[in-house]
Formats: C-alpha cells, structure tokens, sequence
C-alpha cells in the first residue's frame, strides 16, 4: 500500500514556442489503501495528472510516493500488445512468466477459455477486462484507472463497475480513479477531488458518506453525485 | 454451371491465367517476330538447359546472387539503423534529409559509372554502387515504419516496467515489421536489377555479363535464357520473404469470436 502526497504540483506544455499551463498548484494527500476519484470536465488534466503518478510525464512541485509503490494502470482503452494473445498479454505486464496467475486472472475477470484469442477477436469490453486483469495480477500498491469505463456501453460498464469493487476488496492497493462520471466517483470512491476547467485547479476535497457494499439503486448516491455536478458547475 | 462459377471464385483461378497469360504473349510475340529475332518459351528454355550442361550458368548465376545478397545485406543494415534513427530524432533526420533527396532523384546509372571511374571496374564498385542507389528507399521506408509506432504502447511498457529488450522484440519489432518485410522485398528487386545493370557495364561474369555477351552475339536465346534465370532465382527469393512477412502478420488473419 501506497501513500501519496501532492503539494503545489504543476505542469506546463510548450506547444509552439507558448508555454501552456495544465496543471495548477495541485495538492492533496491519499493515505495507503484509500480509493481517491478524481472528477473534472473533459480536457482539464485528469489524464496528464495519473500520467504525472504513474512516471510518464515531468512536473513542477512536490509528488511523494511512500513507500516506493509497484504501479499499474488501467487505460481509458484497452492499451493491448494486438499481436499477443490475451494470455501473453497478461504475462506481459509480470516480471517473470507465471501462467498459473495469469490464468486464475482471466477467470477471475471471466475470461476463461479466451486466453488464446487475440484482442481482437474479442469483444471491447472483453478487451478491457483484459486490461483491468494485467493491471490487477501484478498486485500493484499504486493502482490508477483513467476512465477504464469510457469506451464501454452503459450497461457493460455498470457491470465492471460492480465487478471491480470486488476485485479490489481482495486487493491491498491505493487506487485513484479519474472520470468525468459524478456517479462512479461517487459509487466506487472513498473519497472524491474536484478540479476546475484547464489550468485545473482543486476546487475541493470530499469524503464519501455512504458505507460497502453500495447499490446504485440508493436515493442517496444520487443525490451526493448531483451534489458533486453543482459544486463542479459553481467552480468553473 | 456452379464448377464454372466454382472456378471463378477461386482465387487460385486467376493466378494461374495471371502466369498463363505471360506465357501466351510470349508465344504470341515469338509466332509474330519469328524464332530467330523473338525465341519463344520452349527455344529458350533449351537454350537454358544446354547453357546449364555446359556448366556455365549456375555459376554465373551464383556470382551475381552473391553480389545481390551482399547489396542489400548492406543496404538493409545500413537502412534499418539510419531509419530508425531517423524516424525517433528529427535533428538528425533533417541532417540527413540533403543527402537522402539526392539518393532518391539522382539517375540510378550515375553512381555505377562514378564508382567504376573513381575505384575501377571491381566487385567493390559495382556493390558500393549497388548499395548507394538503394540506401536512401531504405532509409525512407524505415523512418515512416518507427514514425508510425504507437507511442501509447510504449507507455504501457514502462508502466509495467518493461527493459530495452523486452521492448524491442514484443513492441517494436512486431509494429516494424510489415514496414522491414516490404521494405526487405523492394530492396532485394532493386538490388537485382542494378547489379546485373552495374555487371552489364563494368563485370567480366555474372548475368549481366551474360545478356552483355549475347547481346553483342545478337543471340536472344541468351539473353532471353539468362535474363529468365535470374529471375527465377530471385522469384524464389521473393517468396520466402514473402512467406516470412506473412507468417509475421498471420495473427491478423484469425477471425473474431466475441
């Protein structure tokens, strides 16, 4: 498990001789094994700021990982090698081959019986799954998911939704989600961070009330996710 | 009815009439010209058997196989590991860019007659002359494959902490090469036809020297008979890039299940 400290963290793109900010004075603080969502309009950062986490991309500021985290990633698509099959895939993402894990994976993601077809054969939520999966058997401390649900129909993503919370409860990870769904931030979070239009800025920091397992049948969530949607609109 | 329809649907079917009909033109042009100005499949294909008995062609076949095979072994090497460079540093492509526009607009016969002027009519020129006519189609073919690798993949593989290695046989080498195979497959036709062009100019064996030698004959037999050698040679070549290129890419063949 994975602590995170962001204080003042900045990022800028140079695009044709103009320095463009993206990321302003970001700060918060995650403490090991809380599921932080990140919720922000299209466009404001949310992608560069994971990238920032996962060690893709520079910054200006102050970014502590402790203690130095194993990380995954799920992507906003599925992000497969096409010329693996969907077993070699997960191995892929292991240090060493362990085809007995990557095969306990794939029923656990219910993907049995399709480890040898190539990604695309398969279906784009099939496909995901995969991606969730060779996230999830490396036993990250660090886990980030930017959007895994974006490119899915509403009724496969509800169900990965449901299905992930499982998958995460046997899982020790610090898991920060970004989206631009309040009602998945606030059925999946513990705790939920919102950021302004480009530069995104924090607009504010709130806890999720509502205890585990949570149904989205709950008048509550609902009304929390509205709660999010008018504080977002009130920042911008 | 349906077996004709059958026929036709097989794409085996037009292949053949595809190699068929070569064979016919040929035979059309021989009845037209005459045997003696345009020998048809059947005088020419004697002609090569008794060239064959009297020991000559697999010889001659063979030197200018091997002056092929080391051309573009160079200017493979040479191309792969200039385009690459080329393709991931745009300073060092734009050094480059001067040289790689004369390669590709300067008259493919000027560098052999240059070589053979500065270094002598040699094996060493005409495969330096070879190998420079062909590396800037190298070079470009190359530099577009390592533009178009998907930089998310890359990302992916650091994430999961991916090595150089790792990297280079299960990201790069498989986006690379549809681009190597093609590009491998081009090089190897071009090489062929200047060297048996550099042989005609400047060699004492070889093909090339062959169809020069029949030429001043005016035995078309020859050339006609040395000319269709060589390229059944490297037909056969051509096919086993061919099958290696395709068994790369088989697993975009398969069909979805889901």
């Amino acid at each position: 498990m994975t602590q995170v400290k962001l204080r003042a963290l900045s990022k800028s793109f140079r695009r044709g001789g103009e320095e463009k900010l993206v990321l302003k004075e970001i700060g918060f603080c995650l403490e090991p094994g809380q599921f932080l969502a990140i919720l922000g309009p299209s466009g404001c950062g949310k992608t560069t700021l994971l990238n920032i986490l996962a060690g893709l991309e520079d910054y200006q500021g102050q970014l502590e990982l402790t203690p130095k985290p194993r990380v995954s990633y799920v992507f906003q698509e599925p992000r497969l090698l096409p010329w693996l099959t969907l077993e070699r895939n997960l191995a892929f993402a292991l240090p060493r081959p362990d085809m007995d894990r990557v095969h306990r994976w794939l029923k656990r993601v219910g993907l049995e019986g399709y480890g040898r077809y190539y990604p695309h054969q398969v279906s784009i939520g099939m496909q995901q799954r995969a991606g969730v999966a060779r996230a999830l058997l490396i036993e990250p401390s660090l886990l980030l998911l930017d959007e895994p649900f974006s490119s899915l129909d509403e009724l496969t993503a509800q169900q990965m939704r449901t299905e992930l919370q499982g998958w995460l409860a046997q899982s020790a990870a610090t898991v920060i989600l970004v989206t631009h769904n309040p009602l998945e931030a606030t059925y999946l979070a513990d705790r939920v961070l919102l950021l302004s239009r480009s530069p995104a800025r924090v607009l504010d920091e709130l806890a999720v009330p509502f205890p585990r397992p949570r149904s989205l049948e709950a008048p509550e969530l609902w009304q929390f996710a509205r709660g999010l949607v008018r504080r977002l609109e009130e920042g911008q | 009815m349906s077996y004709r329809l059958a026929s036709l649907g097989n794409p085996w079917f037009y292949r053949i009439f595809s190699y068929a009909s070569i064979l016919l033109v040929w035979l059309a042009l021989s009845a037209l010209l005459g045997v003696k100005l345009m020998p048809g499949p059947p005088e020419t294909w004697a002609f090569l058997v008794r060239e064959l008995e009297r020991g000559v062609l697999l010889p001659q076949v063979g030197i200018t196989l091997q002056r092929v095979l080391l051309a573009f072994a160079l200017s493979m090497a040479a191309g792969l590991a200039l385009g690459f460079w080329a393709g991931r540093s745009t300073k060092f492509d734009r050094l480059l860019e001067g040289w790689v526009a004369l390669g590709l607009a300067i008259p493919r016969i000027l560098p052999i007659v240059m070589a053979y002027v500065l270094i002598g009519l040699n094996e060493q020129a005409a495969v330096l002359s070879v190998f420079l006519i062909v590396l800037p189609t190298v070079i470009v073919q190359v530099r577009e494959g390592v533009r178009a690798l998907e930089p998310r993949l890359f990302q992916m593989s650091q994430v999961f902490g991916k090595g150089p290695f790792e990297v280079a046989f299960f990201v790069v080498w498989p986006q690379l090469a549809p681009f190597v195979w093609g590009t491998a497959r081009s090089t190897l036709s071009l090489c062929w036809k200047m060297i048996v062009f550099a042989e005609l100019l400047g060699r004492t064996s070889g093909v090339g020297y062959q169809i020069s030698f029949y030429f001043q004959m005016f035995e078309m037999r020859g050339i006609l008979a040395y000319g269709l050698a060589i390229t059944l040679a490297l037909v056969a070549l051509d096919a086993l890039l061919l099958w290696a290129a395709q068994r790369a890419g088989r697993w975009r063949g398969r069909e979805a299940v889901a």
